[in-house]
């Protein structure tokens, strides 16, 4: 992974001449943005003043003013929304991930597939709708991994999940399904709905940290402690502890998947912020902590049978 | 009224009895499946010695009283052995075997052989499934154990003469070895 003295010489390099236009284009809209709306402001204070004394036809005529303004205001903030949205992520998130990844594919408004979700068995609730953007797949090493900002919601329309669900392959080879839940992630129902459905058991392991911070249900024990080796257990507390979330694991069908919940949009960019060298790096630190799974979980060590 | 809460509390306190009973025989069955499983990744081992001791005895000269010793070793394991001697034999075979492998540096030609690299990876892969299989073995042990030992269920454990039952133990002489290299650390 490349360092951070690396990403300010390549951020002066390629990324600033990249984003000159669009800091001028932000600039430039804020500023109409700001004028827009101060005027709109303005007419409704004029409005109310005008209620107060009651002056006949003035509320009528004080009130264009305040439409045309508002809706000017509005148009230009989505305007530059759009803008900047399409520009930074096909110009700079691109530069961004060529810069950190010899191999990735990028697609900004893709989703991940339900029926990826419905394998990882993450998440105990029937999913109506899969919402995401931001899809992202690698090749690192010999593992594939991809992930996507993902929003779940049920039928009535309530968000189950919202942040970033991560799909890579794992280096051993297994037939059952294990998991490893933050305390808190799940309820004791949604447990119990596992224990039936997936006729999964409680696994109790030495690690008296990780059975502090998780709780570990598989299908088959002696293989849920092959995946979960000592070594392995002390890694997935560190990458826990990394993220600062409560997030979860499962192991199903040789694969790792793992959820983390995360409630602010990412790789999006600030329109009321510069495009600078500490914006960059607040792209850049997420893509470095999702795609670090790889190397912080060893999933590149291939000593045995899989390759 | 009064007989109708004795009569309750007896029914409870055989039902509690029962429950106690009950999670005595589960936790003891469950240990003999711990050991079943154990035994199915020792057999597996068994099945990819051959394999192993050929493809490496081409290369290693100098190992080759290793070699004989693991061979020798593997044709004492017969069915009727105790549980007991079975492990033991294992643990030395796995003893010998880590040696063998950790003088494969040493042997450039060896190191380069696809068909090595392949059983290394399954021999790494069957020890650790064993090492996942003594863990979930000591784990249902303690379980047990806790069980048997503990107020009130160790009244019943006694009556039924239940006995409590060692956990595995690594080896002095595979302790020392695990630092060498941690070269199989996952």
């Amino acid at each position: 992974m490349k360092t951070e003295d690396e990403l300010r010489s390549f951020y002066e390099s390629t990324l600033k001449p990249l984003l000159e236009p669009l800091e001028q284009y932000r600039v430039e809209n804020v500023g109409k943005f700001k004028t827009y709306l101060y005027i709109a402001i303005s007419c409704i204070l004029i409005i109310v003043f005008i209620i107060f004394t009651r002056i006949p036809f003035a509320i009528l005529i004080s009130c264009i003013p305040m439409i045309v303004f508002g809706s000017l205001a509005s148009s230009t903030f989505t305007k530059m929304d759009n803008h900047l949205k399409l520009h930074f992520k096909k110009e700079i998130l691109t530069e961004l991930l060529k810069f950190m990844f010899d191999k990735y594919e990028y697609i900004p408004r893709q989703r991940i597939a339900p029926a990826v979700l419905e394998e990882s068995s993450l998440f105990p609730f029937s999913i109506y709708e899969v919402e995401g953007e931001d899809f992202m797949r690698f090749k690192i090493g010999e593992t594939s991994i991809m992930f996507c900002e993902t929003t779940l919601s049920t039928f009535q329309g309530e968000i189950k999940f919202t942040g970033i669900f991560i799909d890579a392959s794992f280096n051993k080879s297994f037939t059952s399904k294990t998991f490893v839940l933050s305390k808190g992630y799940n309820t004791f129902f949604q447990n119990m709905k596992r224990h039936i459905f997936l006729n999964t058991e409680q696994v109790k392991l030495e690690d008296a940290q990780f059975e502090n911070d998780f709780t570990v249900l598989s299908t088959d024990q002696v293989e849920a402690r092959y995946i979960l080796t000592p070594g392995f257990m002390q890694r997935l507390l560190d990458y826990k502890n990394k993220t600062k979330k409560g997030l979860a694991f499962s192991f199903v069908e040789n694969r790792l998947y793992c959820a983390i919940p995360e409630f602010m949009d990412l790789f999006e960019p600030a329109l009321f912020e510069p495009f600078s060298f500490e914006f960059i790096k607040e792209n850049y630190e997420p893509l470095k902590l999702y795609t670090g799974l790889v190397d912080d979980l060893h999933l590149n060590v291939r000593i045995w049978s899989k390759q | 009224m009064e007989d109708y809460v004795i009569i309750g509390v007896l029914v409870l306190l055989v039902l509690y009895v029962i429950y106690l009973y009950n999670n005595i025989i589960r936790k003891n069955n469950e240990t003999d499946k711990a050991f079943g499983s154990i035994d199915v990744m020792l057999k597996k081992r068994y099945d990819l010695i051959p394999n192993l001791v050929e493809t490496v005895k081409q290369y290693m000269v100098h190992e080759a009283t290793v070699l004989t010793d693991i061979t020798k070793l593997r044709s004492m394991l017969t069915d009727d052995l105790p549980d007991a001697d079975k492990v033991d034999i294992h643990n030395d075979i796995s003893r010998k075997l880590n040696s063998v492998m950790l003088s494969v540096e040493n042997y450039p030609d060896l190191k380069a052989s696809q068909n090595f690299l392949k059983l290394q990876a399954a021999w790494n892969e069957t020890e650790e499934q064993i090492s996942a299989a003594r863990r979930f073995y000591n784990t249902a042990i303690t379980d047990y154990n806790n069980t048997i030992q503990t107020f009130p269920s160790s009244l019943i454990a006694n009556q039924l003469h239940y006995k409590t039952k060692k956990v595995f133990e690594i080896a002095e002489a595979e302790r020392a070895n695990v630092s060498a290299k941690n070269l199989f650390n996952s």
